[in-house]
């Protein structure tokens, strides 16, 4: 909870392969370099942004996945992703893209709460 | 009296997120709060539209913007990304990419990102319309 207080919290829930998700990392990226320390929340279908090994060039796409190891530099160390979520859409949790932090039953209101700023995409 | 700033993802006619936007922002001006910034993102960017015909018996929300913007005074960006790549752009775009015509209303100016985290910096409160 504490990693996000006072911080901005982005909560996603569209896949790897839609604008929304790209949006959703653009503004991440742009509020690290304004040093905010945001912190990203997958939710729903937003979880294949963990997926390692995608090939968006297949499907004409941006592999947006391949942005995610970078977060860190940009000072975002805080990923939540939803457990159900990686289970509905079959994300093996030992191969990830970056070390996630699983949300926990009725956090995410807490997380909301503590944030200065809650942003959907 | 507080500050707001709006985040708006959502087109016109695909969903309730612009609308209920533009309500917000009436009601917020009407009960003397001051809107600090728009940002139009994503698909928002399509209410800044100067093409935009409804039909006769449909509320026209990208003019209802134009008329609230001039009206108060208020600083309305569209993110400049997200425009280009739906085709919404001002007369300098138009001509930096040599497009044949410019369609952004005049009460609305192109940004980046770096005006919105402005805005969630200085803004007391900060709303995220989505669709």
């Amino acid at each position: 909870m504490t990693a996000v207080a006072g911080s901005p919290l982005l909560i996603c829930r569209h896949s790897a392969w839609t604008s929304a998700a790209a949006a959703c990392l653009e503004t991440l990226l742009t509020a690290g370099v304004f040093e905010q320390r945001p912190v990203l929340v997958l939710l729903d279908a937003a979880v294949t942004l963990l997926i390692a090994d995608q090939h968006g060039e297949v499907i004409h796409s941006k592999t947006l996945a391949r942005q995610m190891p970078a977060l860190e530099l940009y000072g975002i160390e805080t990923v939540y992703a939803d457990p159900a979520a990686l289970l509905a859409y079959g994300v093996n949790t030992t191969e990830l893209v970056l070390p996630i932090q699983l949300l926990a039953a009725n956090q995410l209101a807490g997380l909301v709460a503590a944030a200065s700023t809650a942003l959907v995409f | 009296m507080s500050s707001f700033a709006l985040m708006i993802q959502g087109a016109p006619y695909s969903s309730g997120a612009a609308l209920s936007a533009f309500r917000f922002c009436e009601a917020a001006l009407a009960g003397g709060h001051e809107i600090y910034r728009l940002f139009f993102y994503q698909d928002g960017v399509h209410n800044a539209s100067a093409l935009c015909v409804p039909p006769q018996d449909e509320f026209h929300l990208p003019q209802a913007w134009q008329q609230l913007i001039r009206q108060h005074k208020l600083d309305a960006v569209v993110c400049v990304a997200s425009a280009l790549k739906r085709g919404i752009t001002d007369s300098g775009e138009a001509a930096r990419y040599q497009l044949p015509a410019a369609n952004l209303m005049a009460e609305f100016t192109i940004g980046g990102l770096g005006v919105w985290m402005d805005a969630m910096a200085k803004a007391d409160r900060v709303l995220n319309f989505a669709p």
